[in-house]
């Protein structure tokens, strides 16, 4: 639950960063989020906004909808 | 390892800037994806809010480097520090960190000439501008004294106090009541038969000076007749809304700029613009999201639909669905609740700015999308 914490609130961090047009922080922090955090797929999902072409973007938004299923099954 | 770096610059940023938290986040962030990451247990140490975690990232700096001097320091400052003598130990950390940061910045430290190790090490990586880090540990050290933060009980007591006061004159004010002022103070006081006199005396001439000042008619707030329409509400992205029993919400931050490359079969008029949602229904019966209702709004004053063929589209080069996104725009909905991605694409002006996403039948709710479409 704090990972989780944490990572909502990495989150915003990223989101505001974009919002303020640095992408290239906010893609970078969100990398690594993606290193550490790989079952959340709000942080996959926010990279496919931030892809570089089409076939990055559909990468990213396999492994966000992929983590969301898995976030979905019973524990 | 150049993410990671821009990432620690990020966190000494949010530090400088006092937002602790941010920088704490970032830092373990780090520590997590390298744990031998020294420069990120070493500011976690600087921004920790308590002495268990100071120490144990104080420890995990010492474990990659046993001889880090600024680990040690503050490992005994630490073990050392107790309410009575904490400050002055922690003020020798501190020196030591200045010092050591003297050399990390390539400034002449004093007393000069530091273990090679240790200056070699550091001024290999001149992370921040000089005393940045030391001020995190100032400010640390201030919070070593573990005294209470904010206003105190008293304050507090006092500042209701008004604040109550201010809430009964006002009220009093709008009942017009005679003599209301001294009336109150009397009740919730319980003064003196003198001391209520010379309360309502006050009150009075109060009044009278009010009504001299002002018709009492103004006191009375003007309604117009005409209903002022409710300003819009911009959510937290995390937010979700529901609307005849479809649920919906955004994935932060969810925007995916020009992807016209393989959708130029039909070109946007301005550029198309991807937002993913989540949507669910609960309706008890199967049916589709509308194509009207999500709606993007700018600060321009435009609104835009959904374009439902291109955002098919999408999904069919991506994979199909559950590839890309679990449904696509104009998909029925199974009535389980279950949240589902879709991808929603809008052809949006060159020139929008502010775009703001929101649901059918509630202009008033909304999520901020983008600041512009660049």
């Amino acid at each position: 639950m704090t990972a989780n914490v944490e990572c909502q609130a990495l989150l915003r961090t990223a989101n505001r960063l974009f919002r303020f047009d640095d992408h290239h922080r906010a893609r970078a922090l969100l990398e690594i989020m993606s290193d550490v955090y790989p079952d959340e797929p709000q942080v996959w999902a926010a990279l496919a906004t931030m892809a570089n072409d089409d076939t990055e973007m559909t990468t990213f938004l396999a492994r966000a909808s992929y983590a969301n299923r898995l976030s979905a099954l019973p524990t | 390892m150049a993410d990671a770096k821009e990432i620690l610059q990020l966190g000494i940023e949010a530090a400088r800037d006092g937002n602790r938290e941010e920088a704490r986040n970032l830092f373990a962030l780090l520590t997590k994806q390298d744990p031998t990451n020294i420069q990120a247990w070493l500011w976690l140490a600087g921004v920790s809010d308590n002495a268990s975690q100071r120490r144990n990232a104080l420890e995990r700096a010492l474990q990659i480097d046993p001889q880090n001097e600024m680990a040690l320091r503050g490992l005994r400052a630490l073990s050392g520090n107790t309410r009575s003598g904490g400050t002055e130990r922690n003020r020798s950390f501190i020196a030591a960190a200045r010092e050591r940061t003297g050399a990390l910045f390539g400034r002449q430290a004093t007393p000069p000439a530091k273990p090679s190790r240790v200056s070699r090490q550091v001024t290999e990586v001149p992370l921040a501008p000089e005393d940045e880090l030391t001020d995190a540990l100032d400010t640390f050290d201030e919070e070593y004294d573990d005294e209470p933060r904010g206003p105190s009980p008293l304050m507090w007591g006092v500042l209701g106090a008004i604040a109550l006061l201010l809430i009964v004159f006002l009220a009093t004010q709008f009942l017009g009541g005679s003599n209301s002022i001294g009336n109150f103070v009397a009740s919730s006081t319980g003064l003196s038969d003198k001391s209520v006199s010379d309360a309502t005396a006050v009150a009075a001439t109060i009044e009278s000076i009010a009504a001299t000042a002002s018709p009492r008619a103004t006191m009375t707030p003007a309604i117009p007749n005409t209903p002022t329409p409710m300003p819009a509400m911009l959510l937290d992205l995390t937010a979700t809304l529901t609307s005849n029993g479809l649920g919906y919400g955004v994935r932060d931050p969810l925007v995916a700029g020009d992807r016209t490359e393989k959708l130029s079969d039909v070109p946007a008029t301005g550029r198309y613009f991807v937002v993913v949602v989540l949507v669910s229904n609960s309706s008890g019966a199967n049916k589709a999201i509308p194509a009207d209702f999500f709606v993007l709004k700018d600060d321009q004053g435009r609104n835009y639909t959904v374009n439902v063929e291109r955002s098919n589209k999408l999904v069919d080069i991506g994979g199909g669905r559950g590839v890309v996104t679990d449904v696509a725009a104009g998909d029925e909905l199974p009535s389980d609740s279950t949240p589902r991605s879709m991808a929603l694409i809008f052809d949006v002006k060159a020139d929008a700015s502010n775009l703001r996403l929101y649901g059918s039948g509630n202009p008033t709710q909304g999520w901020q999308i983008a600041a512009s479409v660049q």
